[in-house]
């Protein structure tokens, strides 16, 4: 039920985003979108990761550099094509989660918060540190735009649309997986670990799995921003940045497939909204201040909409529907 | 390099460490909540202290106002954002709540202060002492000092007085000190209130050698927590110890290695001896109960 | 005939022990009940049987394979399943979702393979249609559909029978499964206990109704201080002189 009703949605919206581009064709916007592509595909493996499976990480952004520099080192330094340096991506976020996971997941909640933490802070030191491979804190400039075979994703439609495409088979291929055995079993790691164990679920593999699919989504993610933006730089994977990650899929709501396009799209509302504002209130404010926006919307959010917006808003919607349809019954039996 | 020079070095880190560790306990044992925000009270800390001075308060008199607001904000902290919580079984959520609190303190100190990094004078004298074959500066005198008589000052606190009693009460065991009639919420206010006074005095202390600026208090958190899951949570004693190890470790680290890789050090130290020792250093194994 | 042996087994928390040197064997097809005051060792029993602790010293054979050592989660293929004292159930899934977890091991569909979703479906049918009939052996209909952790607290624990049911065990342990059931209920457990004897599956049943236990059993353990104090029939316990000094001024009988 709950999975058609999500594949309908999808479709609507993957409608939508063929559409888009069509009637706005304004360039500063069509960024915009693509902005919300890139961080809805970072923050959908923390959907499943904290939303489903309850275990926290603020690694997304250390994974979405993992998978930048690994694509950007890969065109440039090995002159790869893309195509493979996309698929080498992919393979080595895994390997980076599975080698992560191993000692991680043994761990929970704070401990597990602070060691996804430490290896952030691990990442982002190499990256600065390691100049020679990666450019230290100046960044990495020259990566070539993504393509297959002689078809080159240049500009920002074709970027566009690439971001959008993965950001769609991603969420299909997730309905699916709740919808599954697998997606139940998902859910009982945030609640009872040794009531899953006591039904012959393998709680630490399945946790390894989520884990490595989260490391995966953001590995892409970072490729494909990489060879969006042509240049990459350690701040955009810094550990703050895995807060960010957070607060969208907090925002959008947990525990929905949607959580997370509907966090990316109210938190790049809220940043383009804050970079346009500011300057009019605190002329002399830079953009560090967007951060105290995150944070407080972190905060006021679990205190007040623990739900996140997206299932708060259908909650809110059904019970509308609800009350007028039982207020259609009542002036049915009132007629009779 | 020599040896002396690393250790009396890592001490006084260490001891700043060791500081924001026993916040980190003292608030963990009797509320189970981690504070991430734990660090930013060191950086307020900084913040207020040279600006009191700066407006032409004598030391003393700036500490301790700074100490005051501190703890002030804290309560103010716990009150609005932690007390709600308190029926909450999720800790992701505390936990999530906590750092979104660190990252608003972040974001209002820059509002406050800038973006520079603030100068104070060292409280005494600037000429190093040499002691054995290292040189020491007052400063760093002044940090470990402190760290030693807050030290004693937490020990007789907790062992001697009927409130350290209360608190222990309420460290070992929730339900049985609820029923002698200590209520929980109060002392976990208290809680907050205490660990942001030790926080804020670290942040006091340290400015003189780090400067002040607005966004060091995550890191300070995490190398604090680090400390504490070092230490095994379990007490302060233990975090102090944790607090040393991870200023020593540094500081060899920084010696013979570089500075570039300190937070790598310090945050693989952490992931080898959680992986050795899970309950920490000094810590003992606790069992779930179903 | 025994499907489950417990062998001198021990369990030392930090100098305490909660089970000391207890040994017992379990046949196919019986109802055997473990008793004994609160703090007797009855629960670490189970987590020691079920692999959640690790043994202190002693074996655990099922069929005649040394379990000790195996892990948890591979009992519930081999054929042991388990319900909670304290309810452990799925916060987030219905009662029929939760029931259908307890499928889990007659599923076959992996990670990859159910993000693509070519088998969920009938999978899905399959086990559904299991749970079902679980629902309606234990009368949970009227609930099926409603969170489970927000039904009323007696069902919750026959939503753990009918979980651990699922898994089509051969050795199911209950820990406590009567409590915070009226009388009608009780007595709908009784039925339903025999009944799952009666398809085959031996029992260990964790009680303090003595009521249930008596009416039910086949043969009693009883435990105190973690040790094994008596076993035997439900007569023989009733009259066994250092039970009734352990339950003494307690009126059990």
């Amino acid at each position: 039920m709950k999975t058609k009703s999500n594949i309908k949605v999808l479709g609507i919206i993957a409608v939508l985003v063929v559409i888009l581009p069509l009637v706005v064709q304004n360039s500063y916007l069509l960024q915009i979108f693509i902005n919300i592509g890139s961080w809805t595909l970072i923050s959908l493996g923390l959907t499943i990761l904290l939303g489903y499976a309850g275990q926290i990480s603020f690694a997304q952004a250390a994974f979405m550099g993992i998978g930048a520099y690994t694509a950007a080192i890969i065109t440039v330094t090995l002159h790869w094509p893309p195509l493979l340096a996309l698929i080498t991506t992919a393979v080595i976020s895994s390997i980076m989660a599975f080698l992560v996971g191993l000692p991680v997941l043994r761990f929970k909640e704070h401990y597990l918060a602070l060691i996804t933490i430490g290896f952030s802070v691990m990442v982002f030191v190499l990256m600065n540190q390691l100049s020679d491979i990666t450019g230290g804190p100046g960044g990495f400039i020259g990566v070539p735009p993504f393509s297959i075979g002689s078809f080159v994703f240049k500009g920002d439609i074709a970027n566009y649309y690439l971001i959008w495409g993965t950001v769609l088979i991603s969420i299909f291929l997730i309905i699916n997986l709740l919808s599954s055995r697998i997606g139940r079993a998902l859910e009982t790691l945030r609640s009872s670990e040794i009531a899953a164990k006591s039904m012959g679920i393998n709680t630490f593999l399945l946790k390894m799995k989520v884990f490595i699919f989260a490391g995966v989504l953001a590995g892409i993610g970072g490729a494909l921003y990489a060879f969006q933006l042509s240049f990459i730089a350690p701040n955009t994977f810094n550990v703050l940045e895995s807060i960010t990650y957070l607060t969208i899929v907090v925002v959008g709501g947990l525990r929905s497939v949607w959580g997370a396009l509907i966090g990316a799209i109210v938190v790049t509302v809220i940043e383009k909204g804050l970079t346009h504002l500011l300057p009019l209130i605190i002329p002399d404010a830079g953009g560090e201040l967007e951060s105290i926006a995150y944070g407080l919307l972190l905060v006021l959010v679990l205190l007040f909409i623990p739900d996140g917006l997206g299932p708060t808003i259908a909650k809110s919607f059904k019970n509308k529907r609800n009350m007028t349809k039982s207020s259609k019954l009542k002036t049915l039996d009132q007629s009779n | 390099m020599n040896i002396e020079q690393v250790i009396l070095t890592g001490l006084t880190n260490g001891s700043i460490y060791a500081l924001i560790a026993v916040g980190f306990v003292i608030i963990y044992n009797v509320t189970g909540i981690i504070n991430f925000a734990q660090g930013e009270f060191t950086m307020l800390g900084a913040m207020i202290v040279i600006s009191f001075v700066d407006f032409g308060f004598n030391m003393i008199t700036a500490a301790i106002l700074t100490i005051i607001i501190v703890m002030g904000i804290s309560t103010l902290m716990y009150g609005l954002a932690i007390y709600p919580l308190k029926n909450t079984k999720n800790s992701l959520t505390t936990i999530m709540v906590t750092m979104g609190l660190g990252i608003v303190i972040t974001g209002i100190s820059l509002l406050i202060w800038g973006t520079e990094a603030r100068p104070l004078a060292p409280f005494t004298g600037n000429r190093p002492i040499t002691f054995l074959n290292a040189s020491i500066s007052h400063q760093d005198l002044w940090i470990i000092g402190s760290c030693a008589v807050l030290v004693l000052f937490i020990y007789l606190m907790f062992e001697k007085t009927y409130f350290g009693m209360a608190f222990r009460a309420c460290m070992s065991n929730k339900e049985a000190s609820r029923l002698m009639g200590i209520s929980t919420e109060v002392m976990a206010m208290l809680a907050f209130a205490l660990s942001a006074g030790i926080g804020a005095l670290a942040g006091i202390v340290m400015a003189p050698v780090t400067f002040a600026e607005y966004d060091m208090g995550m890191m300070l958190s995490l190398k604090g927590f680090v400390a504490a899951v070092l230490g095994g949570l379990t007490g302060a004693p233990a975090a102090i110890i944790g607090g040393f190890v991870l200023g020593i470790l540094e500081s060899v680290g920084t010696g013979f290695i570089s500075s570039g890789y300190n937070d790598f050090i310090a945050f693989a130290a952490l992931i080898i001896i959680m992986l050795i020792r899970p309950s920490g250093i000094l810590g003992h194994k606790s069992i779930k109960k179903v | 005939m025994t499907i489950l042996k417990v062998q001198n087994v021990s369990k030392v928390f930090g100098g305490l022990h909660a089970v000391d040197n207890v040994s017992f064997e379990v046949k196919p097809n019986e109802i055997l009940s473990v008793i004994g005051p609160n703090g007797a060792g009855k629960t670490t029993l189970f987590n020691l049987i079920t692999r959640i602790y690790d043994l202190s010293s002693g074996n655990i054979y099922f069929q005649n394979q040394d379990i000790s050592k195996v892990e948890a989660y591979k009992l519930a293929s081999m054929g042991i399943s388990r319900t909670f004292q304290n309810i452990e159930l799925f916060e987030g899934l219905t009662t029929l979702e939760n029931i259908m977890v307890g499928g889990y091991i007659h599923g076959k569909c992996g990670f990859v393979e159910s993000m693509f979703g070519f088998r969920n479906r009938s999978e899905d049918k399959r086990l559904e249609k299991m749970a079902k009939e679980k629902i309606n052996l234990i009368g949970l209909q009227n609930y099926e559909h409603s969170e489970a952790l927000e039904i009323p607290y007696g069902r919750q624990r026959m939503v753990e029978v009918a979980r651990a049911l699922m898994t089509s065990p051969k050795v199911l342990l209950l820990d406590e499964p009567a409590a915070g059931l009226n009388s009608v209920e009780s007595e709908e457990l009784k039925k339903l206990l025999l009944r799952i004897r009666g398809d085959g599956v031996a029992i260990i049943l964790i009680e303090h109704d003595m009521e249930t236990v008596m009416s039910v059993s086949d043969r009693i353990v009883v435990m105190n201080h973690g040790q094994k104090l008596a076993e035997g029939t439900p007569s023989e316990i009733q009259q066994n002189q250092e039970v009734i000094k352990a339950y003494l001024g307690e009126e059990v009988f």
